[in-house]
């Protein structure tokens, strides 16, 4: 009966897990590997000799040892990364701050708050093209009006370019940000503030010494899943700007979406991905570190 | 504080509090949940904003102060300390704000750790310490500050039976040898009785009564302060009063308690007579008024002795030495001294003083 019940059990588990498994198997697992195996061939669709053969390490190579634009292009999202996290940390705190006390509408501002991080990227890109078009942009029309900016310039200046689309990033995730720390600060016991504003501490003191400690663990978690999220950037710079000008405002995703998918050189496109997704294993690993030792305990 | 309400959208939660409290006094603010009593120690540290009234601390009128300028320190229940910050920050905090010189930090610190026994705690961080621990570091906190008011806010609330009896006797002793105005807000009236040069029972946003313990205890003002203070609670039996000879009568019951002509209640055709437990006795004295219950139930603590009774419907406690004979279910003779049967209003609650 024992021995029944257990078989059952099991089978009853791999019932459960096994569409999962399937589902990863599919999407994740054979995927995987095919971009590895394709990563060691020449699967460029503009060469024409030695298409398809295997040459070993070669694309990881060139990628690594040969490559400028790779490392310019993750030099950008470094630094695409490094400009926008910290923009949207504070902006976001600065808000939550702001909002942390019961007014009237409080609900309907922070809904109206969270309104662009709502808005599928692709559409955040979209809308700010149609502002800042060259001849017909709303906010062209307006910046040259009053003389902000001299002409249509916006995405032909390399460093405007940038800020720009730095500046949508953050106008896009800062809601983000302030939504969590909001929660942080609602989720803060009372009494250690009203102790530190008894010991005489003013607000940048409580900021400082009670508030700020108390979000660290939200804080890190907060910005490094932003960091991660940000160093993905593709949709907005791929309708705004495409990468230009020239390639300024090519960032890591949008260099390996060009080489797969512009120039079809689908091996060497293959080795950029899983580069790319090493990388991103070895920050999430960080990340797990970071997070579950980071948290200090609560007396 | 003088005439000080405070309420909340609308709702009185406060309601006309005049408190004088001297220099190093420990006043003890008492009265179940949601009497105000919480509420007004916040109003005197600045936490809340006071709806009308005044307060002064000295000569200073600190009503519209920020709490940071009010040179009063506070110990929560939940004792608040900074989680990210080791003992020594935490004590040391205010000086820091106060940018004090880091020995002097240091030497003040270390001299409430000496009286508060944390000294060999000041690096720890309060989640490794125990919650009797974390109360003594908010207390130095506190200390640290030599403020002008301690405020206390239900602060062994969260510790258990024994620590609290501990951290009680080491409040009184820390009051007098700071000598330094202390406000002690608590639910518990045996904290209230212990702790307190003078009680202030508070109910419904209002002060009931002030004065010292005892006074309080053996003079309630009205039928709450009575229940209130004293434990076992004060037996209290709604009572008709009828004449008889010389003096009354009343009826619990089926039963007549006779007491003198001069007793507060002999003027009033209903009252609620209040006895505590330990004025009952199972031998009564010549000119005690006597009462025959049933025992309905006997708990032995030991050296003193509980016994639950009952007379008709009315149900009380009688407090007595230890005492092997009494037997559950039967019949007793209970004895009380008329002038230890109190009298209160049944409306009203409010003490029958009589004639004098």
């Amino acid at each position: 009966m024992a021995a029944h019940s257990a078989r059952e059990a099991r089978r009853f588990m791999w019932l459960c897990i096994g569409p999962l498994i399937l589902f990863l198997v599919l999407v994740s697992i054979t995927p995987t590997i095919l971009a590895i195996v394709d990563s060691l061939r020449e699967l460029s669709l503009t060469v024409f000799t030695k298409r398809g053969d295997f040459i070993g390490l070669e694309n990881y190579r060139t990628l690594l040892r040969e490559d400028p634009v790779f490392f310019s292009s993750i030099g950008r999202t470094a630094l695409f990364v490094i400009v926008v996290v910290p923009l949207e940390f504070a902006l976001g705190l600065a808000v939550a701050l702001t909002i942390n006390h019961e007014f009237r509408g409080r609900r309907l501002v922070v809904t109206a708050l969270m309104l662009p991080t709502m808005v599928a990227p692709v559409v955040v890109g979209m809308m700010w093209r149609y502002l800042l078009m060259p001849s017909y942009g709303l906010l062209t029309y307006y910046l040259e009006r009053y003389g902000i900016l001299p002409s249509s310039t916006v995405f032909s200046d390399v460093a405007l370019a940038y800020a720009v689309l730095a500046l949508i990033d953050v106008w896009e995730w800062t809601p983000f940000m302030m939504l969590i720390m909001a929660a942080g600060l609602a989720a803060m016991p009372p009494e250690p503030i009203e102790a530190a504003h008894l010991d005489g501490a003013g607000p940048w003191q409580v900021l400082r010494h009670v508030q700020l400690p108390f979000l660290r663990p939200l804080i890190v978690f907060a910005c490094m899943f932003r960091a991660i999220e940000a160093s993905k950037v593709f949709d907005s710079i791929f309708v705004l700007t495409g990468g230009g000008p020239g390639d300024a405002t090519e960032v890591v995703a949008l260099f390996a979406f060009r080489t797969n998918f512009v120039k079809w050189d689908l091996g060497y496109g293959a080795a950029i991905c899983l580069v790319l997704a090493f990388f991103s294993l070895i920050v999430a690993a960080l990340f797990y570190k970071v997070v579950s030792h980071g948290a200090p305990a609560r007396a | 504080m003088i005439d000080v309400s405070k309420s909340f959208d609308g709702t009185p939660v406060v309601d006309h509090v005049s408190l004088d409290i001297a220099d190093g006094e420990f006043v003890v603010l008492v009265g179940p949940s949601g009497c105000g009593k919480t509420t007004t120690l916040r109003m005197i540290a600045g936490l809340e904003d006071v709806s009308a009234g005044r307060i002064h601390i000295g000569a200073r009128d600190v009503t519209d102060l920020h709490p940071k300028d009010r040179n009063v320190a506070m110990v929560f229940q939940s004792y608040a300390l900074y989680p990210h910050k080791t003992v020594a920050e935490n004590m040391g905090f205010a000086l820091r704000i106060a940018k004090r010189p880091k020995a002097e930090i240091a030497a003040r610190v270390g001299e409430a750790a000496r009286i508060l026994g944390l000294s060999d705690y000041l690096e720890r961080r309060p989640a490794a310490l125990s919650g009797g621990q974390r109360q003594r570091v908010a207390v130095g906190r506190a200390i640290v500050r030599d403020p002008e008011v301690f405020l206390f806010d239900e602060p062994l609330s969260n510790l258990d039976a024994k620590l609290r009896t501990t951290m009680r006797s080491e409040l009184i002793k820390l009051h007098h040898s700071l000598k330094a105005t202390m406000v002690y807000v608590t639910h518990d009236q045996i904290e209230a009785m212990t702790m307190g040069d003078r009680i202030v029972v508070m109910d419904g946003g209002r002060v009931q009564q002030i004065g010292t313990p005892l006074d309080v205890y053996d003079n309630p003002i009205n039928l709450f302060v009575a229940s209130f203070i004293g434990s076992p609670a004060m037996n209290v039996f709604t009572v008709a009063i009828e004449a008889i000879g010389d003096g009354v009568r009343a009826l619990i019951g089926d039963q007549a308690l006779d007491l003198p002509a001069d007793h507060p209640a002999a003027l009033a055709r209903r009252a609620v007579l209040g006895i505590r437990p330990e004025f009952l006795t199972f031998d009564p004295a010549p000119g005690d008024a006597r009462l025959t219950a049933t025992i309905d139930a006997i708990e032995h603590l030991g050296a003193e002795t509980l016994v639950d009774f009952s007379v008709g419907d009315a149900r009380g406690v009688a407090k007595t030495g230890r005492n092997e004979r009494l037997v559950r279910g039967s019949q007793t003779r209970l004895g009380v001294a008329p002038a230890r049967i109190l009298a209160f209003d049944p409306e009203s609650g409010a003490r029958l003083r009589g004639r004098s």
